[in-house]
C-alpha cells in the first residue's frame, strides 16, 4: 500500500517531466539527417542578434554550404561574450569592442578570422537638446557638452555600464573628454541590454550612445517618443563588427576550424551581398571599404 | 521568437525534472538528517536553511564554473545544453525542498520509530512507512522545488545561455524579449509562467489531498 | 522469562527523578499490577521494563543478562520478548487493518489466530476498515491494544490499557489479559482498581513519587 502510494507520487513527478523531455527531443532531431548534427556555441553581440542578421547569416551559411551543423546561439554584451570565447565555453564569436578584443588577441586566447560589417553609434537625446549635442563638432565636444549641462542640472545621461561594445566605446569618449561622469547624480548606470537602456533614457529624457540597429528596431516599433539622433561622427562613432574563433583546447578539433574558416569565408563573400542587400539601412559590408574600417579598428582598439 | 508552446515544454521537462532529482536528494538528505543527532541534524538544516536565500545567478556561476571547459565536468560537455540547467536548477531547487521535508520527517520518524520499537522492533526498515504518512509534505516539497527551479533565471541564462530551439526556457524568452524591448512578448511568456506554476501547484495539491484523504 | 530491575532510576530533565532507586522483580507468567498517583511513574517503570526507555542509572537483567550492556544483536534479541502498549494510543495514518497489518510488518511476529480472536472478542471487524483519524477514543485504543496483543511476545506492558473503554469492553479486556497473563507476564498500570483485576493479579506495584511504596 505504501509503497503504491510513493511509485504513484514519483510517476507523477517523472510523467511531468519526462513528457515534455520526448516531445522536446523528438522535435530536436531533424527529420532525415544521416548523423546528428554537430553543435557549435556561437556568442554574439546583442545587437547582432536583435536585428536577426546573424540568424539570416548563419541560415543563408548552411543553405549555401549544405553543411548540417547547429549554431548556439548566445546573446551577450561583447564583453561577456569575449569572455565565453576565451574561456572556450564558445567557439565562435561575433563581437564590436575593438579595444577588448585587442586584449585577448594579444594574450592569445582567439584568433579574428574577418571584419565583416560596419555601421555606426549616434548620440541620442530629447528633441530640446538642453546641452546642445546637435551644434557639436564632435563626439568628443557633444559629451563635453552633456557633462557640462549635466552639471548645470539640465541633462542626464544613461550608461549601459555592463562592459558591451557600446558602454566601451561611452568609456573611450569621456577619457578622450578628459572627463570622469562616474558618480554623478546626472550619470545613470542602467546595467542592461541597449533596448533597455534607450527606453529608459526615452522616458527620462536622457542622453546616451546607442547603436543604430537597436535605435532603429525600437523607433519602427514605436517605442521611442523622445529621442532623436542628435550627432553622427564617422570618425570617433565607426561601430566595426569582427568575427573570431577561440583558441582554446575545447575549439581546436578540425570540425570546429574547419567550420570557422568556411563560415569566414562564407562572410567575406555572399555574406557581404546579403548584408548590403537585406540590411542596408542597418549595416554595411565591411570589404568594400576593408583599409578604412580596419585602420578604424586598429586606432579604437589603441584607446584604452 | 520561437512557439510559445516550444518554450513552455521545455520549460516543463527540464524544471520538472531538475526539481524531481532534488526531491529525491532532498528525500535522502532529509532522512539521514532525521537519522542524525539532533545537535548535528539542527546545523546542517539551519545551513540548508539559509541556503534557500542564495541568489540563482550565484549558483548560475558555479554550474557554470563546473562545466566550462577548463572546469571539474568539463568532458561531460554539458555547458549551453538542457542538461547544464537541469543539473544548475537542482541545486536551486535542493535547499528549498529540502527544509520542508527535514522537520516532517523528523517529526514522523521519532512518532513512527517510537510504535516499532514499543513492539519490540530495534533497527531500520521505517523509510516507507514515514514517507507514506508525510504524503501531503512530499507533494509540498515537490512543488516548492519546482516552482523555484521554473520561476529562476540566473542558472538558464549563464548555464543554459537562452538558446533558441535548444535551452531557451520561459525565463530567458521573459530576458531576452526584455533585452531587446519586446515588453509585449516579454509579458505574455511572463502570464504563461504565473499560469503554469499556479496550475501545476493546484493540480499536484488536489492529488496530494485525494490521496491523503483516501487513507 | 524473569526481569530484574537494580538500583534503577530516571531523570527525563536532569534535576527532579521520575524514578528513584527502583529494585523490582518480574518472574514468570503472571499480571502484574502497578499502580499510583498521576505523575508518580508508572509510565516510566513501563518503559524501563519493556526496555522502551534507558534508565539514567541502575540495571535492568533480562534472564541473567544486563540488557542495557549487551551487543546490538543481543539487545535486539532481548527487545523482541516485549511489546509496550502505549497509554495515549500511536496509529499509523490508515485503516485500523491498515494498523493491525503494520503491527505485524513491524514486529515480524504475529499470531494471526490471536488477532482473530481478540477481533471477534471485542467485536471490532466494523472498526477495521475505519480510518483511524475517524476513531473514537476507546475504539483507537481497541485498536492499538489489538495491535500491541497480538505481537508475540514474553512480557506485555499495557500502560492505561482500560482506558476510555466501556465497561463490557473492559470485562473483555479483563478475561483476555487474565487468561494471557497464565503464559505471559503481563504489566498492567492503571488507575481503575477492579476487584476482579486486584484479585488475579501476581504482584501490585504501588509507585508514590516515583519510589515503590
Ligand atoms: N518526556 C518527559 N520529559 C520530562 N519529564 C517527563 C517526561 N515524561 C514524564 N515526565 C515526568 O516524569 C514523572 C513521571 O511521569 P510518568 O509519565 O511516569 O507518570 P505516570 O505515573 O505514568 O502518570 P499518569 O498516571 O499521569 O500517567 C512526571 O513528573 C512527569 O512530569
Ligand atoms: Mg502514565
Amino acid at each position: 500500500m505504501s509503497k503504491a502510494v510513493i511509485v504513484l507520487v514519483l510517476l507523477a513527478a517523472f510523467l511531468a517531466g519526462f513528457a515534455g523531455g520526448y516531445l522536446f527531443s523528438s522535435a530536436s532531431t531533424p527529420s532525415g539527417a544521416q548523423a546528428p548534427p554537430t553543435r557549435v556555441t556561437v556568442s554574439t553581440t546583442t545587437s547582432l542578434y536583435q536585428t536577426h542578421l546573424l540568424d539570416d547569416l548563419l541560415a543563408d551559411f548552411k543553405n549555401a554550404t549544405g553543411l548540417s551543423v547547429e549554431f548556439s546561439v548566445l546573446a551577450k554584451g561583447s564583453g561577456e561574450a569575449l569572455r565565453l570565447l576565451s574561456d572556450g565555453s564558445a567557439c565562435l564569436g561575433f563581437t564590436h569592442a575593438p579595444s577588448l578584443e585587442l586584449k585577448y588577441l594579444l594574450n592569445g586566447s582567439i584568433v579574428r578570422l574577418s571584419i565583416f560589417a560596419y555601421n555606426e553609434f549616434v548620440i541620442v537625446g530629447p528633441k530640446d537638446d538642453p546641452a546642445g549635442v546637435s551644434n557639436a563638432a564632435s563626439a568628443v565636444d557633444a559629451f563635453k557638452r552633456i557633462y557640462e549641462a549635466g552639471e548645470k542640472g539640465l541633462a542626464k545621461f544613461v550608461s549601459r555600464g555592463d562592459n558591451s561594445g557600446t558602454h566601451v566605446r561611452e568609456l573611450q569618449l569621456w577619457k578622450l573628454a578628459g572627463l570622469d561622469p562616474s558618480g554623478k547624480a546626472w550619470y545613470l548606470v542602467s546595467g542592461q541590454g541597449m533596448a533597455q537602456t534607450l527606453l529608459m533614457a526615452d522616458n527620462l529624457k536622457a542622453y546616451t550612445l546607442t547603436d543604430v540597429g537597436t535605435l532603429q528596431s525600437l523607433v519602427s516599433q514605436g517605442k521611442i517618443s523622445n529621442l532623436v539622433v542628435l550627432l553622427r561622427d564617422p570618425k570617433l562613432l565607426i561601430n566595426v563588427y569582427s568575427f573570431y574563433v577561440s583558441s582554446s583546447q575545447s575549439c581546436r578539433s578540425k570540425d570546429v576550424s574547419n567550420l570557422a574558416l568556411l563560415l569566414a569565408e562564407y562572410l567575406n563573400t555572399r555574406g557581404q551581398q546579403l548584408i548590403a542587400s537585406k540590411y542596408k539601412d542597418l549595416f554595411n559590408p565591411a570589404l568594400q571599404n576593408l583599409t578604412v574600417v580596419e585602420s578604424a579598428w586598429v586606432e579604437l582598439s589603441r584607446l584604452a | 521568437m520561437e512557439s510559445l508552446l516550444d518554450i513552455t515544454l521545455r520549460s516543463l521537462w527540464i524544471s520538472g525534472l531538475a526539481s524531481l532529482v532534488s526531491f529525491i536528494a532532498a528525500l535522502a538528505l532529509s532522512f539521514s538528517l532525521a537519522r542524525a543527532r539532533e545537535s548535528v541534524a539542527n546545523v546542517v538544516a539551519g545551513f540548508l536553511e539559509s541556503l534557500v536565500g542564495v541568489p540563482t545567478t550565484v549558483i548560475g556561476l558555479l554550474t557554470y564554473m563546473l562545466l566550462y571547459p577548463r572546469g571539474p565536468l568539463a568532458p561531460l560537455n554539458l555547458l549551453y545544453t538542457p542538461w547544464a540547467i537541469v543539473i544548475g536548477e537542482s541545486l536551486v531547487a535542493l535547499p528549498v525542498s529540502a527544509v520542508v521535508l527535514y522537520r516532517s520527517v523528523r517529526r514522523s520518524l521519532s512518532v513512527v520509530s517510537e510504535l516499532a520499537a514499543s513492539l519490540g522492533l530495534t533497527s531500520g526498515g521505517l523509510f516507507g512507512i514515514v514517507a507514506r504518512e508525510i504524503i501531503p509534505d512530499l507533494f509540498t516539497s515537490y512543488l516548492v522545488g519546482f516552482s523555484r527551479a521554473i520561476g529562476e533565471l540566473g542558472v538558464a541564462l549563464i548555464a543554459g545561455g537562452g538558446i533558441q530551439g535548444y535551452t531557451n526556457v520561459l525565463t530567458t524568452a521573459i530576458a531576452l524579449e526584455t533585452s531587446i524591448g519586446n515588453y509585449e512578448d516579454a509579458i505574455s511568456v511572463g502570464l504563461v509562467l504565473i499560469s503554469i506554476t499556479a496550475l501545476i501547484t493546484l493540480a499536484l495539491k488536489t492529488m496530494g489531498e485525494r490521496i491523503w484523504r483516501s487513507s | 522469562m524473569e526481569v530484574v530491575l537494580e538500583g534503577v532510576s530516571h531523570t527525563y530533565n536532569g534535576r527532579e527523578y521520575a524514578l528513584e532507586e527502583v529494585g523490582l522483580s518480574i518472574d514468570g507468567p503472571g499480571l502484574y499490577l502497578v499502580v499510583g498517583p498521576n505523575g508518580s511513574g508508572k509510565t516510566t517503570l513501563l518503559k524501563i521494563v519493556s526496555l522502551n526507555l534507558r534508565p539514567s542509572r541502575g540495571r535492568v537483567i533480562v534472564d541473567g543478562l544486563d540488557a542495557w550492556n549487551t551487543s546490538k544483536r543481543e539487545f535486539a534479541e532481548l527487545k523482541s520478548k516485549f511489546v509496550y502498549s502505549h497509554d495515549k494510543p500511536i496509529l499509523l495514518r490508515g485503516t485500523c487493518r491498515y494498523n493491525l497489518t503494520m503491527g505485524g510488518r513491524l514486529s515480524g511476529r504475529v499470531d494471526e489466530d490471536f488477532m482473530k480472536r481478540l477481533i471477534e472478542i471485542f467485536e471490532a471487524e466494523k472498526l477495521l476498515e475505519r480510518k483511524s483519524r475517524e476513531l473514537s477514543a476507546g475504539q483507537a485504543k481497541l485498536c492499538s491494544l489489538i495491535r500491541a496483543l497480538s505481537v508475540k511476545a514474553e512480557v506485555y506492558a499495557l500502560d492505561e490499557p482500560f482506558n476510555s473503554l466501556d465497561s463490557s469492553n473492559v470485562s473483555r479486556l479483563l478475561a483476555v489479559l487474565r487468561e494471557l497473563s497464565n503464559t505471559k507476564a503481563v504489566l498492567v498500570s492503571t488507575h481503575f482498581l477492579y476487584e476482579g483485576l486486584l484479585n488475579s493479579a501476581k504482584k501490585t506495584i504501588r509507585l508514590i513519587n516515583g519510589k515503590i511504596a
